[in-house]
């Protein structure tokens, strides 16, 4: 048996840049008044495992018939969804709410997007988005053991 | 190897669902131009033309007549008189017979009203001001729902409670402005049963939820029990009635009627050799044909134009006429008492 035809919400809205998949579901579902739920069940996307480099998988096709916006300008916006993946390390590695005066126009509660790890404050709204220490896959790790030596 | 070219079905989006309501509204058909010179077209012009005639054809134009103007002035009343009503909103119910033209009224409605909030609110943004839903069969209140739900293409589970489902509908539709309601099909609800009465106070509790305005339709609604009971008294004080009746044909008032509605439908028409006036002469006989069915009589012209056209005579005659078969009622329908009177009178019945 087939599923349903995914149809487009009627309260579509845009994602912001580098948002992630689940601040994206969560605030279509809030402007919906849908359960979150029920809009991953319609775009088939896979569990959330809520860890670094465990990106949720889901179906291109059918968040652009859900959200009614082109597959590019998607990919563009949500990192998860680029073919081939983003470097990754230049990001940090948790996203972080966005700048509230940055997004001010995009509605359904609060955003959670990546951040380049030198990001840690809105220069044109003088916020601190606040940061966490980089992760330990945003340095150049190599095989060889690094010796420290002491001065 | 050889490729074939990917077959695309048409969208499943009736006019039940938004994007189908949207699509008819913002249809607009235009009537193809005449070529002069049709004769003389290549084969491949020429089907191409009469390909875009019959297609014309099959949605002929919708006449303004005094039943549509009647409820679209009632209903635009009705939408500012419930404007600043927080309850008990006032409403509309379109009942008549079959094949009277009552969806045809309802969805003009809808469109009229969809158009003009367009015009008002050039600004894109979310805005559904109508919402057309059917009744479905044996209705339970959760159907009610889902139907709702439907429209708006909300993706509901199926484990989804009837709770769930109704204050989404009931929140989304307050946010995109739905000022508008049309549920068709209202003789499927039947408040003598349990599962129709509780679809019925569903109804209810959407139009003490909604801002907006109810307009039912259905066949002879009076007869289907909607206005018995404790319920249907709360209905019948909060709904007025237009009824639509088939067009009649005695006195002098009422043939002009007729003769000006078939002169509508024909002025319409997009064939070489048709001349104007022909049907209008034909007024008698197509009553006749229709019993003043609205619905029956545009079937006619339609066909005998697709007929006329498919044929190549390009004009419509009596044997075009003759040949189309008509619905059951029409073709089976007891003549009407003035009919009848005269079929007394030739034949010297008492």
């Amino acid at each position: 048996m087939t599923s349903a035809p995914t149809r487009r919400l009627p309260i579509p809205t845009p994602p912001t840049t580098w948002e992630i998949v689940n601040s994206y579901l969560e605030r279509l579902a809030a402007l919906n008044h849908t359960a979150v739920r029920d809009l991953e069940a319609a775009v088939d996307a896979s569990p959330d495992k809520n860890s670094y480099r465990q990106t949720r998988t889901l179906n291109l096709d059918k968040l652009t018939a859900l959200t009614g916006y082109p597959a590019h300008q998607l990919q563009r916006a949500l990192p998860e969804l680029r073919r081939p993946a983003p470097r990754w390390w230049l990001l940090q590695a948790f996203p972080r709410p966005a700048c509230p005066p940055c997004v001010r126009r995009h509605r359904g509660g609060s955003i959670r997007r990546y951040y380049p790890h030198h990001v840690t404050a809105c220069v044109r709204h003088n916020l601190w988005l606040g940061t966490r220490a980089p992760a330990a896959t945003a340095w150049p790790v190599t095989d060889s053991t690094i010796n420290i030596k002491r001065l | 190897m050889a490729m074939t070219a990917a077959f695309t079905p048409p969208a499943d989006e009736p006019l039940t669902s938004k994007e189908g309501w949207s699509r008819w509204v913002q249809h607009d058909p235009r009537p193809p131009e005449l070529h002069l010179d049709w004769p003389h077209l290549s084969p491949v012009e020429q089907a191409a033309y009469d390909d875009a005639r019959l297609d014309y054809h099959s949605d002929l134009i919708v006449v303004n007549t005094p039943t549509i103007q009647e409820v679209v002035k009632t209903v635009r009343r009705l939408l500012i008189l419930n404007r600043r009503q927080i309850s008990a909103r006032r409403g509309l119910i379109i009942t008549g017979g079959a094949g009277t033209g009552k969806t045809t009224a309802i969805t003009q409605l809808g469109r009229a009203h969809e158009l003009s909030v367009a015009l008002r609110n050039p600004m894109a943004g979310p805005r559904i001001p109508v919402v057309y839903v059917t009744v479905p069969p044996a209705a339970t209140p959760r159907m009610l729902a889902v139907e709702f739900a439907r429209f708006l293409g909300l993706p509901l589970a199926p484990r989804s409670n009837i709770t769930d489902v109704t204050n989404a509908v009931c929140a989304v539709l307050c946010d995109v402005g739905c000022d508008l309601v049309l549920v068709d099909e209202i003789h499927n609800l039947n408040l003598a049963t349990r599962a129709g009465a509780e679809a019925s106070d569903q109804l209810k509790y959407f139009s003490e939820r909604i801002p907006a305005t109810f307009v039912y339709s259905g066949i002879n609604v009076e007869r289907a029990n909607l206005f018995a009971g404790t319920r249907g008294e709360q209905i019948a004080s909060r709904f007025a009635t237009i009824a639509t009746r088939p067009f009649a044909y005695g006195a002098n008032s009422q043939k002009e009627n007729w003769r000006a509605l078939v002169a509508t439908l024909e002025q319409a028409l997009r064939l070489h050799r048709h001349k104007a006036g022909t049907l209008a002469r034909h007024g008698e006989y197509l009553y006749q044909r229709s019993r003043g069915m609205i619905g029956s009589l545009s079937h006619l012209i339609r066909g005998a134009a697709i007929d006329a056209i498919l044929d190549g005579t390009e004009k419509i005659t009596k044997a075009h006429l003759d040949a189309i078969r008509l619905d059951h009622a029409a073709e089976t329908a007891t003549p009407t008492p003035s009919h009848a009177r005269h079929a007394r009178q030739r034949s010297g019945a008492a």
